[in-house]
């Protein structure tokens, strides 16, 4: 598959990159930046002789059979919908666009061009996220009483630019550019949210902190579950559902490993799987998975309209913000 | 004066970040945030910070940055080996602007390790030009370039030398709670040393009064809570909000100088390094992936065998080895150079000076503060709730 790349800055040169030079089905053919530092910098650190240049959308034609779109969030919806207009698949990065009404033009889009629109959701594809869908829905752990989700973890990111802070080029910090991961997996897991409750920490920037609670609809019940989001500071980063029989976990940084606690005769016993052998690189398997759409015309594993779910739930979020307490910030004296 | 708009070196960082709240918040004030590394940038960015990328080190990133504003607040610290030269950038892009006023954060620091009673007021206090410290003769250094422009160029700066800043975010705080999470904490001869604790808001609020304040200009200043505490206080303090029992273990300061003057480089202690180095089996393993190399050291080995005895080989290999230090306490790190200088500080600052000037007054004690520090690490989970 001949690829082109929009966007050569971090994401695509930390992650992306390193996954499609492993890849045998993925030919780099086009990169495309308008700032010209970072198309140099992807050609030089991933030896990529014959991959042209551009600052340009429109000059793949007739030289990619498909795109990656990896600029900031407000660009998602235009670039991607150009793309599918000039006949080239898309895998655009996360989160899929700025809104809901932004990222339903992308997939109209691809419908009526008869294109493939996948979105960068990467997680969905760590080794544990089958079985922990199996365990959670198995008698195992019982009914589910809870469900508590959280992504935090001090700002290590290396940014080239303020892309992800600038409120003109994204909507959100914290909980929009790195929660959506998390969103979407409960989403996936377990359905929309609903009888949403949200709190952030910004002050007219993007937000560090936030928190939602909500409730999921398991099983025809109505579920509490919580979310917290940080770029300042640790939170246990998996998603921890908790049952009448004992509680099952993931975590993100361990993503080959389920953990579940139940109590066996009034006791409780702490159950581990693992698979063996080494991780593999979820960003490979995202753009195998994204290769295998496009060759075979199929669906890709995250689609628009499963994205657009979580998106959903990050807007409504949004719609019903209310200030995070922070009295250490808010003491005047 | 009321500035038209503020430009901070350093926004990122501890003192910067909540300056830049409270610029935005409570004094309303416009600013503008130079910034070397968006990473750092997250806490300043949910106040929709204007932020400039800026190199310290290029005059013309500075110049850039300064467009459109007249005050400048110099916080930013990063190598202790290049700061003076970066601070002398700042000032040289300052006086091209014309900025109205500079306002140099310097430190307590600039009186070296172990200042005299002579420290305790502005107009006695020496700046020091050699210190075991690099820090130290690095924000001396700093202070003196703006002083020097001062006189010499008319810069219209105000130097603040805060003493021991703390509040949510802090280093030595989150120092205190990290060494009292291992259950015993360590004390510089029962913490009985003097800590300048001052909460960051303060140093905010004097930062504020230097940029609004019409007096003062050419001047330095302590900046520092009203009453000093001990470093028992402190340590204490931070961890029983652990909610936990915490042992303390004693610390002789003059047996730990004595023990870390002992440590310093000699001609010996480099001879005996760079032996211990050629006898290593990490070295060994490493140089040993190269075939010849190998094949050199195994020879090398076996000659000294031969020429040796087994019994002498063995005697060298276990001098050689590296030793456990003696235990100190349990389970206590030894303090190193930089804590003993911190923590076995001899002197209080006082801060009437800037009350006197600026008519700038502390509104934390160390209770007050400590309250206000410990409600954000129980958010930041530093510690357990309702501990």
């Amino acid at each position: 598959m001949r690829l082109g790349i929009v966007g050569c800055g971090a994401v695509t040169r930390e992650m992306h990159l390193p996954a499609f030079i492993q890849s045998p089905n993925i030919e780099v053919t086009y990169l495309c930046d308008r700032v010209t530092k970072n198309t140099a910098l992807a050609k030089e650190e991933y030896v990529l002789p014959d991959a042209r240049v551009t600052a340009e959308v429109k000059d793949f034609a007739g030289h990619v059979d498909a795109a990656v779109v990896a600029v900031p969030p407000k660009f998602h919806a235009p670039v991607t919908c150009e793309l599918l207009a000039m006949g080239i698949d898309v895998l655009c990065e996360k989160p899929i666009a700025l809104s809901t009404a932004e990222a339903r033009l992308m997939s109209d889009a691809a419908r009526k061009h008869g294109r493939i629109l996948a979105v960068g959701l990467m997680t969905r594809f760590h080794r544990n996220t089958e079985v922990f869908r199996r365990i959670v829905n198995d008698p195992l752990i019982g009914e589910i009483q809870e469900v508590i989700a959280e992504a935090g973890s001090v700002m290590g990111w290396i940014m080239t630019s303020d892309a992800y802070f600038n409120k003109k080029l994204t909507l959100g910090g914290a909980f929009f550019d790195s929660g959506v991961h998390l969103v979407d997996r409960v989403v996936d897991l377990f359905g929309d949210v609903s009888d949403i409750a949200y709190e952030d920490d910004s002050f007219g920037g993007v937000e560090c902190n936030a928190n939602l609670t909500g409730k999921l609809t398991i099983a025809g019940r109505n579920v509490p579950c919580r979310m917290s989001f940080s770029w300042t500071h640790a939170l246990f980063n998996g998603i921890r559902v908790i049952g009448s029989n004992g509680t099952a976990e993931v975590k993100y940084l361990d993503p080959d490993a389920i953990a579940v606690t139940r109590t066996v005769g009034g006791e409780p016993l702490e159950l581990g799987v693992r698979y063996q052998g080494a991780a593999p690189n979820p960003y490979l398997l995202q753009i195998e998975d994204f290769a295998r759409a496009v060759r075979t015309r199929g669906t890709p594993k995250v689609t628009a309209e499963a994205a657009m779910l979580s998106l959903a739930v990050i807007e409504r979020a949004y719609a019903a913000r209310t200030p995070m307490k922070q009295p250490w910030v808010e003491v005047n004296r | 004066m009321t500035p038209s708009k503020i430009l901070l070196t350093g926004a990122t960082g501890f003192i910067g970040t909540r300056l830049c709240e409270r610029l935005k918040l409570h004094w309303r004030l416009p600013y503008r945030a130079l910034v070397r590394n968006y990473t750092h940038a997250t806490r300043i960015a949910r106040l929709d910070t204007e932020m400039i990328p800026g190199d310290l080190g290029k005059v013309d990133t500075i110049l850039k940055a300064l467009e459109g504003c007249d005050t400048l607040v110099h916080l930013a610290h990063g190598e202790d080996h290049l700061a003076p030269k970066e601070t002398a950038n700042v000032i040289a892009a300052a006086l091209h602007a014309k900025v109205k006023r500079f306002v140099h954060i310097s430190s307590m620091s600039v009186h070296g390790s172990n200042p005299g009673p002579e420290s305790c007021r502005e107009a006695t206090a020496p700046i020091v030009r050699r210190d075991e410290s690099t820090y130290v003769v690095s924000k001396a250094k700093e202070e003196l370039l703006v002083r020097r422009a001062i006189e010499r160029d008319g810069l219209p700066a105000i130097i603040l030398r805060p003493t021991v800043v703390y509040g949510p975010y802090g280093g030595f705080v989150l120092a205190a709670i990290q060494q009292a999470k291992g259950g015993v904490i360590g004390l510089l001869d029962e913490g009985k040393w003097v800590c300048n604790a001052v909460m960051v808001d303060d140093v905010c609020s004097a930062i504020h009064a230097a940029i609004t304040a019409d007096k003062g200009v050419g001047q330095a200043f302590f900046v520092n809570s009203d009453k000093a505490i001990t470093w028992r206080e402190w340590n204490l303090t931070f961890a029983e909000m652990l909610g936990q029992p915490v042992q303390t273990v004693n610390f002789d300061t003059a047996e730990l100088r004595a023990y870390w003057a002992k440590q310093r480089p000699t001609l010996k202690s480099n001879l005996t390094a760079a032996a211990k180095l050629v006898v290593s089996p990490d070295l060994h393993r490493q140089f040993g992936k190269i075939p010849a190399v190998k094949s050199a050291i195994v020879w090398a080995k076996e000659t000294a065998k031969a020429r040796m005895g087994e019994e002498k080989v063995l005697a060298f290999k276990a001098k050689m080895s590296p030793r456990p230090r003696a235990s100190t306490g349990p389970g206590v790190p030894m303090p190193n150079p930089s804590r003993i200088r911190l923590e076995a500080f001899p002197i209080a600052f006082s801060n009437d000076l800037l009350k006197q000037t600026l008519g700038w007054k502390p509104a934390y004690d160390f209770q007050a503060g400590a309250e206000v520090t410990r409600q954000w690490l129980e958010f930041a989970r530093l510690i357990p709730p309702n501990a």
